[in-house]
């Protein structure tokens, strides 16, 4: 009995210790993150043993198509709650730990020594989608919604050349802020940058939260409803309500994971389902928004090489009947092709002064039917 | 490598731990020295040997600088005592310049090069020895480890706290490596690592988003409220990390000594600093301020030696325009008052004199977060409704409340002395302690899931 209280005595003072470790293995078990410990060690394994290969070995880390390889640390949280703690996971088993860096290409893994540590910089960016703001809800405007007349239009004729190479005239016009009243804008943090600094936010509808992706964009239970306590998802909203006009930007939280492939094939399925769900909707699909040469050379799977290829497939989507594809990047980027770097502060998100400059893009690029 | 950093705490620490424990007592000075040199490696290889360098120059140094006992009886010095003083004397003023040029050399060029990692740090570190011993404070350090591992140890070789030597020098020598310290250290690092991730980083965000939609945009409510974000954010970021490093220096066997003392309790300037980066303040205060005759010499003549004080401390904090407006603020804020305490005009009410400060701080902290001085100057008029926004939207600080106002209150409740009460009632109980190491995990968890957030001064 003694001993029993000793060794109880002992445990109650060593409490801190034992469910430190405790509560170590069962977070990583639950989490799936063993592979914290795991993946640098691969690594240097694969590492060591591509010093002894002749073949397949590539100094060059190329990182246009921003793929990684599969074992990225699973979120831990838990995907429901968009509007919440959208977060982007952190690719810690990237392989920087050991200053690697390790992507993957046309599937065979290549392997290339990044630098063994840089001093963290003391600059306070944004964390761009990385961040845990949580989503911002957004009221749409009251459903009945006054229908303006339109003021005068500028119409403008230009040549646009499609995938066969047959020159289809795409006829713009240029409107004003009424027109859109009956627009959705569907998008991830940027586009609440327009909710807030647009001036659209009485007069056109947003489905529009931090770190949205094109994988969680019709589940996202971000839409309130009018008498309704709870949220509805995208998809569900889209059910209820038809719009006009509808403006969606995704793409650049995904950048961390998967390819452009994956990205591609998860953003056709949801084009087709708005189709689906919008008929009578002309849709604009918006090329992701750079970011600026500065953030782009930060070496992370964010990169403007990585958002062309991107905004080159999507552009592809375009049938220029019912879906169209629009570059707001032509009035936003510099010489270099990058984001405007006077226009940001952090490199990822337009400052509210400037958003009227994709606004106007938006207006002076309204597709005459 | 920060402390707040998932390979310093799934890897780093408990290697190092590991091997610590398992190296025998005679060893372990060299299992530290070793491990922290890789724990520099590791946050900033291409200086590594800059900092080998100078612990090796500044220990030979310290060999030539010890003072030799006056010998009692004798009234007039023998030629070789005093040549003995002479050249004692050069030797720190050429040791004390040099250190001080490579330090200055770094600041000037960081907005090309980067600053070493810790430079600043270690650097007074270092002077305050060599300092310390040629006053005869203490007597010179023979033994090159135990100089290597009092300049190096990683606890505080990145961000501090500045050590004088008489704080660790026994223990330098002789340490003992016991489960309760290691456990009780760890538990403090904890505390810190919560304040730092749970604290710190969200209430960040505020500041943060501030900073994204761009100074002219912000509604007057907003950039007070950004401000103060950002004053809890630095506040908990460095209390934090010092935290931290006096947590780890703990398991090693050493009594760090501390930084932070409830510094948005004071009531006024002076006093602030007295409680805010401690270490810092009085290493100035030992080897600037009290040298140049502190405030012993006539008021003149300490205003202007508060004013080199105050501008060595915005150079050592950065070497943009904007720092010396910080300083600048403080110095005049400091002159009045005292000027003020020697007419004995005071506040009427507590309340009042604790308003100042949070509302003076605050905007001085403004000034210390914006280099840029156009950006600065637009920040402030939007304090003041001096400047016209661009487009402002209106109820935009509603919304961040919203999103991140309760921190932003856990923030400033977590000011009081009430946390550090708390956490001194809970710690030696075990269910205390079983809620401290879950919160650890809660901790790992936010580093997983949204990266890094690097710890504001390491760049110092």
């Amino acid at each position: 009995m003694e001993t029993l209280k000793k060794v109880f005595m002992w445990i109650k003072e060593q409490a801190f210790l034992i469910t430190l470790v405790l509560v170590g293995v069962i977070f990583l078990t639950c989490t799936g993150n063993w592979n914290i410990y795991g993946d640098p060690i691969v690594h240097t394994a694969e590492w060591c043993k591509t010093l002894f290969a002749v073949e397949n070995v590539q100094e060059d880390y190329t990182a246009v198509t921003g793929n990684l390889p599969e074992s990225t640390i699973q979120s831990a949280v838990s995907d429901a709650d968009v509007s919440g703690d959208e977060l982007l996971v952190a690719d810690v088993s990237h392989g920087d730990i050991f200053g690697e860096d390790v992507s993957v290409v046309n599937g065979e893994k290549e392997v290339s020594n990044g630098d063994a540590g840089e001093p963290y910089s003391a600059e306070a960016e944004a964390p761009a989608e990385g961040e845990t703001g949580p989503g911002v809800t957004m009221t749409p405007p009251k459903y009945a919604v006054s229908q303006n007349e339109m003021t005068e239009n500028k119409i403008n004729g230009v040549v646009e050349q499609t995938q066969d190479n047959q020159p289809r005239q795409i006829v713009y016009k240029t409107v004003e802020d009424d027109y859109f009243a009956d627009a959705l804008f569907i998008g991830d943090s940027r586009t609440v940058g327009m909710y807030e600094y647009g001036g659209l936010k009485d007069i056109s509808t947003f489905y529009a939260t931090t770190g949205l992706t094109i994988h969680k964009v019709l589940d996202a239970s971000i839409v309130e409803v009018e008498g309704q306590f709870g949220k509805i998802t995208v998809e569900e909203a889209l059910q209820q309500k038809q719009f006009a006009n509808i403006y969606f930007m995704l793409g650049i939280n995904e950048m961390g994971t998967g390819t452009v492939d994956t990205f591609m094939e998860k953003y056709s399925e949801v084009i087709a389902r708005i189709k689906e769900l919008q008929p009578d909707a002309t849709i604009y699909l918006q090329g992701i928004m750079q970011v600026t040469t500065r953030r782009s050379e930060k070496g992370d799977y964010i990169h403007i090489e990585g958002i062309n290829a991107r905004n080159e497939e999507i552009a592809k989507l375009a049938d220029n009947e019912q879906v169209y594809y629009l570059d707001v990047n032509s009035v936003l980027c510099d010489e270099e092709g990058g984001l405007e770097s006077s226009y940001t502060s952090d490199g990822v998100h337009l400052k509210a002064q400037y958003i009227s400059i994709w606004k106007e893009f938006l207006k002076e690029h309204v597709v005459v039917q | 490598m920060i402390f707040s950093s998932v390979e310093f705490l799934l890897w780093f620490l408990p290697i190092f731990f590991i091997l610590y424990a398992i190296s025998p007592n005679k060893f372990k000075d060299v299992t530290l020295l070793l491990g922290s040199l890789v724990f520099y490696a590791l946050g900033d290889i291409k200086y590594l040997l800059l900092l080998v360098i100078s612990v090796c120059a500044n220990y030979f140094v310290g060999l030539r600088l010890e003072k030799i006992a006056a010998r009692s009886g004798q009234s007039k010095q023998t030629k070789e005592e005093i040549d003995i003083e002479k050249s004692r004397k050069y030797i720190l003023i050429t040791a004390v310049a040099v250190n001080v040029g490579i330090l200055l050399l770094f600041k000037l060029l960081s907005g090309r090069i980067g600053l070493p990692l810790g430079i600043s740090f270690y650097t007074f570190q270092v002077l305050a020895y060599l300092i310390d011993v040629y006053r005869g404070k203490i007597h010179k350090e023979t033994n090159i480890l135990r100089m290597a591992n009092y300049v190096t140890m990683f606890p505080k070789l990145v961000s501090g706290p500045i050590v004088s030597y008489d704080e660790v020098e026994k223990e330098l020598g002789s340490r003992s490596f016991t489960l309760e310290k290691f456990q009780s250290g760890l538990q403090l690092f904890t505390m810190g690592l919560m304040a730092k991730v749970l604290l710190a980083d969200r209430v960040g965000l505020l500041w943060n988003e501030v900073e994204v939609t761009g100074f002219a945009s912000v509604s007057t409510p907003l950039a007070w409220l950004a401000a103060l974000a950002y004053a809890m954010k630095i506040y908990f970021d460095f209390y934090g990390y010092s935290l931290m490093a006096v947590g780890i220096g703990r398991m090693l066997g050493f009594q760090l000594p501390a930084n932070f003392r409830t510094p948005y309790m004071a009531q006024s300037v002076r006093e602030f600093y007295r409680r805010w980066h401690i270490t810092l303040g009085r290493w100035f205060r030992e080897y600037v301020y009290i040298p140049l005759g502190g405030s012993r010499k006539g008021e003149l003549r300490t205003i202007c030696n508060l004013l080199v004080v105050w501008l060595l401390t915005s150079i050592w904090h950065g070497n943009t325009w904007n720092f010396l407006i910080w300083g600048g603020i403080l110095w005049l804020c400091i002159l009045l008052e005292r000027q003020f305490e020697k007419r004995g005009i005071t506040w009427k009410w507590k309340f009042a004199s604790h308003l100042y400060l949070w509302v003076v701080i605050t905007i001085s902290w403004v000034c210390f977060a914006i280099p840029d001085v156009g950006e600065l100057s637009i920040y402030l008029g939007r304090m003041f409704g001096l400047v016209e926004g661009i487009s402002v939207s209106s109820g935009d600080w509603l919304r961040v409340l919203q999103n991140h106002g309760i921190w932003l209150v856990a923030a400033i409740v977590a000011c009081t002395p009430c946390l550090e009460k708390l956490y001194h009632k809970c710690k030696n109980h075990w269910l205390g302690k079983v809620v401290l190491a879950a919160l650890f995990w809660v901790c790992v968890w936010r580093l997983l899931v949204e990266g890094n957030n690097p710890f504001m001064y390491s760049v110092f």
